[in-house]
């Protein structure tokens, strides 16, 4: 077969491939769009397939993970990107990773699997509504907007770093951006697609358009915003054909139950018998403490020794205030009392990063112990730091040591015990235990 | 053609550039500006002045370069961008991989 007869039909072979990869990667994409209640999506595909990329995924202690992504190149090569990404993605988050580490397991993934001119621009947010905090990642997407009824954009988080794919795992830089949301906030992400969508003239549709519809849309809630953005799409490029992709995400910061039930061992018969005895210790040191997430690990180890991972999300919620507990006051005596305002909220943040890196001394230590009992069982939570502890006599004088420390460490605790058996302090007030029970005969 | 190479008296710096629109569409001329040059260089500079607009597969473009180079970031520079060419370069970040002039 000579060069003459393969050549006329490259053009066909490279429309299928092409056709092919769209397939693909929609399906990936589809899959993944916006099954959260509270994320409301537009997306504008263009002609040619871009590759944008909108996942959203449920962190086991109900926090909401959401990925908007644009793939450099597009067909086949993008579609190849999207497959392991929407996978760690979600596999992950299901872990109970936060979303810097994501971030870094994507960028190393992608980048090992794609040639050196690919990358992958994306923004990652979690939205923890307990704790009215979102954490960030933005590498190489338009600036993602915080925006409140009647004040239109009141934050912007610009992108602080290279897209996925390009740096070596070395040099990643997994960094976030963390800030404290009000639940009636929605914020706003979205690929450049949007600000760069030209009119038959080719104006783009620009910042100023984008932050003048936000002023006015937002006092009418959530959905008019999306719908407001959508029909100034429509009305700005008339009928003119998208040369990118446009996604557009708006996500609601009240807390929204996911749609998809997390997953329950209701229907498995034996991980509904009584609870087998066992016990489990990790402690971390001072630059363990630092650098290592000990929750994805603790939360994997109670799901393989057939703990109550049914309840997850009480599970993960004590874990990580116990956790956060002890690092934050324990072991580096922070004050929350900062924590009420944002300048306050900001500069906690900082000193603790700060006490973090430069801590030499310390540890946390939290121990696990599954008791059975009839028709279930009981998960005791116990986590001790190297702090000094709450002054135990002093608090005696005024009311039950428990409830000065559960008063004084505030809506963490506060929540924690809202959720647990039974949750009591002691040693000299740097012990804490948390008791999680369950019964499956009621259900 | 709207990419254009130019070698520096001592030839240790080769300049590309990139008239018009820099996007999928030059993506060939673009590679064989710098691995069609003569000898490699030791410094190169890639001229936006004439740019009126870039894509990401134009940053796909640049890595590349800057993977010929030897991933070194002095040895790639980008020169002359206009505003809105900048813009799309700083939202990449693309100033830790390159010096952006």
């Amino acid at each position: 077969m000579g060069a003459s007869d393969v050549l006329p039909r490259a053009p066909d072979r490279d429309a299928r491939e092409q056709e092919v990869a769209e397939r693909v990667l929609r399906s990936v994409v589809h899959r993944g769009l916006a099954p959260d209640a509270g994320v409301r999506t537009l997306v504008v595909p263009a002609g040619r397939f871009n590759g944008d990329l909108l996942l959203t995924a449920r962190h086991p202690g109900g926090r909401l993970h959401l990925l908007l992504g644009d793939f450099v190149g597009h067909g086949l090569q993008a579609a190849i990107g999207a497959l392991p990404a929407a996978d760690t993605f979600r596999t992950m988050t299901a872990k109970g990773f936060a979303i810097g580490e994501i971030a870094t397991e994507l960028n190393a993934k992608l980048r090992e699997l794609l040639p050196p001119s690919f990358f992958l621009a994306a923004a990652l947010l979690e939205l923890d509504f307990e704790r009215r905090r979102l954490t960030l990642w933005n590498g190489g997407l338009p600036d993602v907007l915080r925006v409140r009824t009647g004040a239109g954009v009141v934050e912007r988080f610009p992108s602080r770093h290279l897209p996925l794919a390009i740096e070596p795992p070395a040099r990643f830089d997994a960094s976030t951006q963390v800030a404290p949301i009000h639940p009636d906030d929605l914020l706003l992400v979205h690929s450049d697609g949007l600000l760069d969508l030209r009119a038959p003239d080719g104006m783009p549709f620009g910042e100023e358009r984008l932050a003048q519809l936000v002023r006015a849309g937002t006092s009418a809630g959530d959905g008019e915003l999306l719908d407001a953005i959508a029909a100034a799409v429509e009305l700005h490029r008339k009928d003119r054909a998208l040369d990118d992709d446009l996604t557009l995400a708006v996500v609601a910061c009240r807390p929204v139950e996911p749609v998809e039930p997390l997953p329950t061992p209701r229907s498995d018969p034996a991980a509904r018998s009584t609870a087998l005895p066992w016990s489990t210790s990790l402690r971390l040191e001072a630059e363990a403490l630092a650098t290592l997430d000990p929750l994805p690990l603790l939360l994997q180890q109670v799901a393989e020794l057939r703990g109550p991972i049914h309840e997850r999300t009480t599970l993960f919620l004590v874990l990580q205030e116990l956790w956060s507990n002890a690092v934050d006051h324990g072991v580096l005596r922070l004050d929350s009392h900062q924590k009420r305002d944002a300048p306050g909220f900001d500069a906690y943040l900082e000193r603790r990063a700060t006490a973090l890196r430069e801590l030499r001394d310390g540890f946390v230590e939290i121990r696990l112990r599954q008791e059975p009992r009839e028709n279930g069982g009981r998960l005791r939570i116990r986590v001790e730091d190297s702090g000094p502890g709450f002054d135990l006599a002093h608090a005696r004088a005024k009311e039950s040591a428990t409830e000065e420390r559960l008063r004084l460490c505030g809506r963490g605790l506060e929540l924690v015990r809202s959720v647990c058996e039974s949750l009591v302090v002691s040693g000299r007030g740097n012990v804490i235990e948390a008791v999680i029970s369950w019964d499956w005969s009621g259900r | 053609m709207s990419v254009h190479t130019c070698r520096s008296g001592d030839g240790a710096e080769l300049t590309i550039s990139v008239d018009g629109r820099f996007d999928f569409t030059v993506h060939e001329d673009f590679r064989l500006a710098y691995e069609n040059a003569a000898a490699p260089a030791a410094r190169y500079v890639v001229d936006l002045a004439h740019a009126e607009y870039v894509d990401s597969s134009a940053l796909g473009m640049l890595l590349l370069l800057r993977e010929h180079a030897g991933r070194t970031t002095r040895r790639v520079s980008i020169r002359n961008a206009r505003p809105h060419v900048e813009r799309v370069l700083t939202i990449a970040n693309f100033h830790k991989l390159f010096v952006m002039a």
